[in-house]
């Protein structure tokens, strides 16, 4: 019986204003992940990020809270657990054929509403 | 018991049937609409409610038919699995303007009809829309190809427009899928092309679509997302 292993990696916007080391570092991330799949997959080891789009881990002013609230077509700002969520599905036995993904879990925020 | 309604639930193998099988085990009551083959084995072999419904979704008459069939033994809908597909391969240059017409019919229009009735009916706080889609590069098979792609395109709209109602959507593009239409060749390619070492099963997209129909899975929203071991095309 192979072994299954899950692997992910959190990610985040590409463009990411006035951030240039940290978006560009994610960007590099995402292909990491990708090398990952592809090499690691006949190991029986799937890898995926994770975008979770704005999520509300106590760094946000009222300003960004509001905007992203108002780009999210659900209608509130994500949290820790919607990312968590979908880590845990990723990881567990039904999860394990979604790989070489870069998967959004975030409520269908637009950048550019 | 939340209720999902599942279209082109066909061959006993194929993705609308494991994904029956997949919400039954999550206790989901199944509208089942079909138009090829007749699943009304799944209402012996799941232990939920099933009503089934026979229409022809190239009709425009049909969604609505489908929806008050199924609902007058069900009731209200809370999930919406549009799996129906219309497939005759055929190239850029072979393909006739009425074999586009039915393509479109069928896999555009009866997903935004289904849609704009599922939105409709909904009572519950929350709803899940979710369509298979394909790649759009599919070679010798232009009908099918653009369909699918302006069928992510009237997902992609419901996740915007529908989400103040608590309504997510997505699309699931399962890759190349084990559902017995596979030669030998395609088979051995597309084990070839993914690095997992297999080729994909109902069961993998079915998975994913029980997910997203879960409480857990109600923040993915206006995604494509691919099941499918990490397969490439361009491999």
């Amino acid at each position: 019986m192979a072994r299954r292993a899950g692997s992910s990696a959190l990610t985040s916007d590409h463009f990411t204003p006035r951030n240039l080391a940290y978006g560009t570092s994610k960007a590099a991330l995402d292909r990491v992940v990708l090398a990952a799949a592809n090499e690691l997959g006949p190991r029986g080891i799937s890898a995926n990020c994770i975008h979770p789009g704005p999520n509300d881990t106590g760094w946000m002013t009222p300003e960004i809270y509001e905007d992203a609230k108002r780009k999210t077509p659900l209608g509130r700002v994500g949290l820790p657990e919607d990312a968590a969520r979908l880590a845990r599905f990723l990881c567990s036995p039904a999860g394990g054929w979604v790989s070489g993904q870069v998967l959004y879990s975030n409520g269908a925020f637009r950048l550019n509403v | 018991m939340p209720a999902a309604l599942l279209t082109g639930v066909g061959r006993p193998n194929g993705i609308a049937a494991a994904a029956a099988r997949a919400l039954a085990a999550d206790g989901w009551d199944l509208g089942l609409h079909w138009y090829d083959e007749d699943p009304s084995h799944l209402k012996e072999e799941l232990a939920v409610r099933v009503a089934l419904h026979r229409d022809d979704l190239a009709d425009a008459g049909a969604p609505a038919r489908t929806f008050d069939a199924l609902s007058a033994e069900l009731g209200a809908f809370d999930a919406l699995l549009l799996v129906h597909t219309r497939c005759v391969a055929k190239g850029l240059l072979d393909t006739t303007a009425e074999e586009l017409d039915l393509h479109f019919a069928t896999n555009v229009r009866a997903a935004m009809l289904m849609i704009q009735l599922f939105a409709a009916q909904l009572q519950s706080p929350e709803g899940r829309i979710i369509a298979l889609t394909s790649d759009h590069f599919t070679p010798e098979n232009l009908a099918y190809g653009t369909s699918k792609a302006a069928l992510d395109r009237v997902v992609l709209a419901a996740a915007h427009e529908l989400g103040p109602r608590g309504i997510s959507a997505n699309c699931i593009n399962p890759g190349p899928n084990d559902t017995g239409w596979m030669t030998p060749e395609i088979y051995e390619d597309a084990k070839r092309k993914t690095p997992l070492g297999r080729v994909g099963l109902p069961e993998d997209a079915a998975r994913l679509a029980r997910f997203l129909c879960s409480p857990a899975g109600g923040w993915v929203s206006g995604q494509v997302l691919y099941s499918n071991g990490a397969f490439r095309l361009n491999v």
